[in-house]
């Protein structure tokens, strides 16, 4: 019996998890450059080019991941659906790069515009908008379900 | 009396020719980075961290970094670091060095590095990356497992296992970390006048060492290993040898790391040490932390029965941190030590103590301060 409430607790955490980070992926968009041939990517291989553990498109450019603001309510969203950690945690994982020289946060840009115009400027850009922003100067790409 | 360095007079250097740099390019050309803060001590006790028996205001330290991206492979890394506290004032560079990054699996890291041991030594004096004012002292204090920096060459990378992933480093050259040695000066009987509060400089040649660390499905959560071996830069050229493992659990609200480390100098000294420590964030800004460290060092030919205390450090301490962002945080402790490897009275006032048999075994420390980076 108390196995079966220990499942049951569990089923019910992950289910809500994962309805949580479902929602968060419906609030944007991952958008790249038009001359960018990628249509879509996985959950973990966007998590890994905006934390830069990898910093090359599968045609061996360097990736240019571009972020949003602190504050930016669609970072928050980006955040906990795409690295599952809330934004102070990524912060916190930057500030451990920075000071022992191991790396630097991508670029912050203020609003869905600035980060259009961004990718729109950079062949090798990737970032994130709101869905509701207006993407026809960029290419807006799949993000695949992640499994956490 | 203030010890300038030729580290630091490179470290003041760099930071000259990087300010008008910074000035003439792009802001994203060269990255400035730094980080700083301020701590009150004051114990019932002996000198420990912070803290006096009279409490002690002087602790303050900050630090400049600089990131000079050549291209998209190599970049420069330098940082410089001013500390201040009852003492003296001490400069010195954290480090410099040139990355080659091949690939995201390999690249080469060559000059004064950051030393890639456990968790915490590349990050020890960033304060807003911990829930306490220090690291713990069982592992981190001036024990010697690890040195700031390398100097030499290595080399570092991760690679994906699946869903499993793994980061490695791989170094060889000469490190100098710091190390208290008073303990070891009173049980070969010196009068201890001219022994600093200061832990002082060991250096160690012909060093090879790394650091594996696996981190597992379990988002958050990693294990590891590290270790060097090198020879001890004096008359006797003794061996060092230090190993170490780490685990560590982060999440939005929680952070869990505990780690154990061991160092063998061959006919001279051995030490085992490490910690437990948890953290809880109740709001974004509220966080709770409690640790337990412990250090036990065994000296080679002495007889420690005059003050057994001065070769154990065993810590409880519990913290409250205010996060106003992840930038500034003000945080408050009590720390409970046993033992007189780290918590003592000031050298030279140490052999009159044990003579009149008042070594206080146990220390009450409270602590609080503000750190910040940016």
């Amino acid at each position: 019996m108390r196995q079966f409430a220990l499942v049951l607790v569990a089923g019910v955490a992950l289910t809500i998890g994962g309805a949580r980070r479902a929602m968060a992926q419906d609030a944007f968009v991952l958008v790249v450059n038009q001359a960018n041939p990628i249509t879509s990517l996985k959950g973990k291989d966007a998590s890994q080019f905006f934390l830069r553990k990898r910093t090359k498109w599968p045609g061996g450019q360097a990736v240019q991941p571009v972020d949003q603001t602190e504050s930016s309510p669609v970072r928050r969203k980006f955040s906990d659906a795409v690295h599952g950690m809330d934004v102070p945690s990524v912060k916190s994982y930057w500030q451990e790069l920075v000071f022992s020289g191991r790396g630097e946060p991508p670029p912050e840009r203020a609003s869905d515009a600035d980060v259009i115009a961004f990718v729109r400027a950079n062949p090798n850009a990737i970032g994130y908008v709101a869905r509701t922003a207006n993407t026809s100067d960029v290419k807006t790409i799949i993000l695949l379900p992640q499994l956490h | 009396m203030g010890r300038w360095s030729n580290g630091c007079r490179l470290a003041l250097a760099a930071v000259a020719v990087a300010t008008p740099v910074l000035g003439a390019q792009a802001p994203e050309a060269v990255i400035l980075h730094g980080y700083g803060g301020w701590a009150y001590g004051k114990t019932t006790h002996n000198n420990y961290l912070a803290g006096l028996p009279t409490g002690d205001f002087r602790h303050v330290s900050m630090a400049l970094s600089i990131d000079a991206p050549v291209n998209d492979k190599l970049t420069i890394h330098t940082q410089g670091e001013v500390g201040e506290d009852d003492d003296d004032t001490d400069v010195s560079l954290s480090y410099a060095f040139a990355e080659y990054r091949v690939s995201d699996q390999f690249s080469v890291r060559v000059g004064h590095v950051k030393h890639p041991f456990g968790i915490s030594t590349e990050v020890f004096t960033v304060g807003t990356v911990r829930p306490f004012l220090d690291l713990p002292q069982g592992f981190y204090g001036p024990v010697g497992f690890a040195g700031q920096a390398y100097n030499g060459l290595g080399l570092a990378g991760e690679t994906d296992l699946g869903t499993w992933s793994a980061s490695y480093d791989v170094y060889a050259g000469g490190n100098t970390l710091e190390k208290l040695h008073t303990s070891e000066e009173f049980y070969h009987g010196g009068t201890l006048q001219d022994v600093s509060q200061e832990s002082e400089l060991l250096s160690t040649r012909n060093v090879i060492g790394g650091r594996v660390v696996l981190h597992t499905p379990i988002r958050g959560l990693s294990v590891g290993s590290s270790a060097y071996t090198g020879i001890l830069d004096e008359p006797a050229a003794n061996r060092r040898t230090v190993i170490a493992g780490q685990l560590d659990y982060r999440s939005n609200r929680w952070t869990v790391q505990s780690e154990v480390g061991h160092e063998n100098e061959i006919d001279d000294e051995r030490a085992t040490g490490g910690y437990v420590q948890a953290a809880f964030r109740f709001t974004p800004e509220w966080q709770l932390a409690a640790q337990y460290d412990y250090l036990k060092n065994t000296f080679f030919g002495v007889d420690p029965s005059r003050a057994p205390s001065l070769q154990y450090h065993r810590e409880g301490a519990l913290g409250l941190s205010y996060w106003v962002s992840r930038s500034f945080v003000i945080k408050g402790e009590y720390h409970r030590v046993n033992g007189n490897r780290f918590a003592m009275p000031h050298p030279e006032d140490l052999v009159a103590i044990v003579d009149a048999r008042q070594l206080r075994t146990t220390t009450h420390l409270i602590q609080f301060g503000a750190q910040f980076s940016f």
